[in-house]
């Protein structure tokens, strides 16, 4: 387990499989991020209206609001404009990444995925968000 | 609907006045007249378009047409001929015409036409034979006029049929598909060639006439001048004979006979008589001269002359040639006939001959019209103008009938059929002729006056037949453009019919196709989903496995509450999918095309038993009640017994699910009827919310509910729906948020097979 560094980064997981979500969770905070989670997109939304996250792991199929719309209001948000967002999915409809691209998504993480190297796979993926956002 | 009934026969009778009035103009001629009358086409149009019911209308107006036109005679056969046979036609023409032809109305086949043309020839003989028949009946005209008129009736009434009635009909009537054109291409050419027969017809018949008033006038004139010149002639002649007697003092009957003799050789038929003044006093001894057997005679009523009164002079018949003519005029006193004693002063004052025609007496025979012309002779010579005529010695008397001189004439001039009339006073003139010419002409101090007339049957004798031929031959070919016309046109709207037909189903199938394709897009965009959903829903767990799993794997030195607690996990997850895989493949069976179940007979309540039995282990655990309610006088009920298990099994194992509450209840009751069961299951548990509850049976649907967890996996009331569908059954639903949920079914007892073969005969029986 990597101790968690002197700044964690905040990252909000919206996931509505409880499994999962739990899964995520252990691979994150063992990768010393500071994690939140969600049970679905409503109570997403609002954890992320009262929270200040650098990150966002959004599910894309979720029953109610879908990860979709809730990316789609997230990057409405003036506060979340230049957060990065990722869509966790299981690349089941082809269409929806494109989908998810143009409305707004930075990047995207498949399942199932390897939790031990989760942590590392997102740090590389925030890294090139953060080249790309120089740009 | 009356009142519009009034309104069609009143058009009907009005039509039908109208039009016989109008084709009612000259030249046409009176003889001509069964040709020029369209009626039968106008009454057989109207029948054909408005139907049978309009016959009171029709019959009105041909009433007042037959009775307003006079174009025969008035007796009552005759007019009820004419309306009577006029009006069968056309109601047997109707029904004729809707019997053979199909059409009837619109004239667009070829076949309804030729038919029509055909039936047309039969049609147009009823009325003509109706009216022929009634008219044998009054009048006595010969069989060969008689026929005449019938073949005039037939051709008019027949050709009228086929030029009016087409075109009629087009006209009025009303089509599937409206071409507005139609009646106008069809009647335009009609009409023209019609204005130009009749044009034709009318300078064929003017110059007709006028060549017979020419040939006649010429004949008249000819008889005229005959007449003038023979009497003429005859004057002369008498002037001359006068002139003999003046020369010579005395002349003898013998010199008289022989004088005579060669113009009576000339002259056959004149008598000519030598009439001497006898005065009273020499009166017997002329008697006792001649020795005639009554002396000096006169004609009265009685049958034998008498003699003669006592008058001062007598002028009895003496020399008489022929010498026939002794035996009637012998003796007989010419001055004894006021007419001729008027005559012959007139000639002894003017001392010239005079003339006359006057009806003379005859002992055997009825007496008759005679040329009289008599001649003064005076014992002396002629005296010069002026001077006091002498005493008249006597008068040449010259006779010849009238009829003998008129036919001489006639014969002569070899005219047939002509009328002629002659006399000293105006001739009353007759209406009947209508080729007269009327004369007069002095001759003989006297003022003759001549009447000649062309008989009637000879007009009709002469007239040939090529005027009405060319107004059959105008019709004919009329009728021929007319029917050119309607086949073209009839063609034409065919075809666009055909072409609208096609194209409308040519729309129709391309409409289906459209919603196929969108079915199929739906079916294909369903499969998307489907898949899309199903993968999805196998990556969950198995990215739970995979990320349990390997955490184990890597973290030998993980605390052991955590590390139960993740091979928990990836148990559980191992079940889902399990239970996944078996439901998908589940509802890939069912949902196969077309599949059948086998069905047997089910015992319910065995099948309830069993079931309750199953799942009382979960309801003791929950703490919940099970209750049954199934009559054990359920009866069976077709079903295949595996799927309704678990049908009901899924149903209770739902409900047992969704009740959390300790104490609650879940209930299965079953009723039936004779056709159908009942299934209910229902709890008393957390309920369904409203928006959810048409997408419950949704494959993959789960009701989320915050803060509850939901196992399973989605698919459960989708195959349930699938089981009940395959049993022809219905599935419904009730729910209160909070209160409960009750899920009913209803399956008919006994399950009906499709056409496609039994139960039991599909190769994907399951």
């Amino acid at each position: 387990m990597i101790p968690p560094t002197s700044d964690p980064i905040t990252v909000l997981i919206v996931e509505d499989e409880a499994h999962i979500r739990r899964l995520i969770e252990y691979a994150l905070v063992t990768a010393g991020f500071n994690v939140t989670t969600a049970v679905d997109g409503e109570e997403g939304l609002n954890a992320a209206k009262k929270g200040k996250f650098q990150l966002v792991l959004l599910d894309v199929m979720m029953p109610k609001k879908n990860g979709l719309e809730v990316l789609t209001t997230l990057k409405a948000m003036p506060s979340y404009k230049n957060v990065p967002i990722f869509m966790l999915t299981a690349l089941s409809m082809v269409g929806d990444m494109e989908t998810a691209f143009q409305s707004g998504a930075d990047d995207y993480i498949t399942k199932p995925f390897d939790p031990l190297t989760l942590g590392v796979t997102i740090r590389r993926k925030l890294e090139k968000f953060r080249e790309r956002s120089k740009q | 609907m009356m009142s519009a009934d009034w309104k069609k026969m009143a058009g009907g009778a009005a039509a039908v006045f109208v039009i016989g009035k109008a084709f009612n103009l000259p030249p046409v001629g009176p003889d001509d007249a069964a040709l020029v009358r369209p009626l039968a086409g106008v009454v057989l149009a109207l029948l054909l378009t408005y139907g049978a019911r309009l016959w009171p209308g029709l019959f009105i107006g041909l009433a007042a047409f037959h009775l307003s036109s006079g174009t025969g005679p008035w007796e009552t056969m005759g007019l009820l001929g004419r309306i009577g046979g006029d009006l069968a036609q056309g109601l047997a023409g109707y029904w004729i015409v809707r019997r053979a032809v199909q059409d009837a109305g619109s004239f667009e086949e070829a076949n309804s036409l030729w038919k029509f043309a055909c039936l047309a020839l039969v049609i147009g003989m009823i009325s003509p034979s109706i009216q022929g028949g009634l008219h044998a009946f009054v009048s006595t005209s010969s069989l060969s006029s008689a026929a005449m008129t019938w073949v005039k009736g037939w051709v008019g009434e027949s050709l009228w049929l086929l030029l009016v009635t087409p075109v009629l009909c087009v006209w009025l009537g009303r089509h599937p598909w409206e071409w507005r054109g139609r009646p106008l291409v069809v009647a335009l050419p009609i009409a023209g060639s019609f204005a130009i027969t009749w044009a034709l017809y009318g300078l064929a018949m003017r110059s007709e006439n006028a060549l017979l008033w020419d040939n006649f006038s010429r004949d008249a004139n000819t008889i005229a001048a005959g007449i003038q010149t023979r009497l003429n002639d005859l004057e002369e002649r008498f002037d001359f004979i006068e002139r003999f007697y003046a020369g010579s003092e005395f002349v003898s009957r013998t010199e008289f006979e022989v004088f005579l003799s060669s113009f009576h050789r000339e002259q056959p038929h004149v008598e000519i008589q030598w009439a001497p003044r006898v005065p009273q006093g020499e009166r017997p001894s002329y008697e006792k001269r001649w020795g005639t057997t009554y002396g000096i005679v006169e004609w009265t009523n009685r049958p034998d002359p008498q003699p003669a009164g006592q008058r001062e002079d007598y002028f009895p018949a003496t020399y008489i040639v022929p010498a026939a003519g002794e035996k009637h005029w012998a003796g007989y006193d010419w001055a004894s006939n006021p007419v001729v004693r008027e005559l012959i002063d007139k000639v002894e004052k003017t001392a010239r001959g005079a003339g006359t025609l006057m009806i003379l007496p005859h002992r055997w025979k009825t007496p008759e019209r005679y040329f009289l012309i008599l001649t003064p002779v005076f014992k002396k010579a002629r005296p010069p103008k002026g001077t006091p005529a002498p005493p008249l010695a006597g008068v040449l008397i010259g006779t010849v009938r009238a009829e003998f001189l008129l036919e001489e004439l006639i014969k002569n001039e070899k005219m047939q059929g002509v009328d002629f009339e002659v006399a000293v006073e105006p001739i009353a003139p007759r209406t009947s002729h209508r080729f007269v010419i009327e004369k007069s002409f002095e001759l003989l101090g006297q003022r003759w006056f001549l009447r000649t007339a062309l008989d009637p049957e000879f007009i009709r004798r002469q007239k040939s037949w090529t005027v009405p031929a060319i107004f059959v031959g105008g019709l004919v070919f009329a009728s021929v453009l007319g029917a050119f016309a309607l086949l073209v046109t009839g063609r034409t709207l065919r075809i666009a019919a055909l072409v609208e037909e096609r194209t409308s189903e040519l729309q129709r199938a391309n409409v289906e196709l459209n919603r196929h394709m969108v079915e199929k897009e739906g079916v294909e965009r369903m499969k998307r989903d489907f898949i899309s959903s199903v993968s999805h829903e196998l990556r969950t767990p198995l990215t739970s496995i995979k990320g349990y799993m390997s955490i184990l794997l890597r973290d030998p030195a993980m605390p052991e509450p955590l590390r139960r607690e993740f091979m928990g996990i990836i148990d559980e997850e191992a079940d889902r999918l399990t239970y996944l895989v078996e439901d998908l493949l589940e509802i890939s069976r069912l949902e196969a095309g077309s599949v059948k179940i086998t069905v047997e007979k089910v015992d319910l309540v065995h099948l309830a038993e069993t079931i309750i039995k199953s799942v009382r282990p979960i309801a003791a655990k929950k703490k919940l009640r099970l209750e049954v309610d199934v009559p054990p006088d359920l009866g069976p009920l077709d079903a295949h017994p595996g799927k309704l298990r678990s049908l009901l099994t899924n149903l209770i194992s739902n409900a047992l699910k969704f009740t959390l509450e300790e104490g609650g209840a879940v209930a299965l009751r079953i009723v039936g009827d004779s056709t159908t069961v009942t299934l209910q299951v229902s709890d008393s548990g957390i309920g369904i919310p409203k928006e959810d509850l048409p997408k419950i049976f949704d494959r993959f649907y789960r009701v989320e509910r915050q803060g509850i967890q939901v196992q399973g996996t989605g698919l459960g009331l989708a195959i349930a729906k699938r089981i009940v569908d395959l049993h022809h059954g219905e599935i419904s639903v009730q729910s209160e948020l909070g209160k409960g949920t009750t899920f009913t079914i209803r399956l008919p007892r006994v399950y009906a097979h499709d056409s496609q073969g039994g139960a039991n005969l599909d190769s994907t029986n399951i």
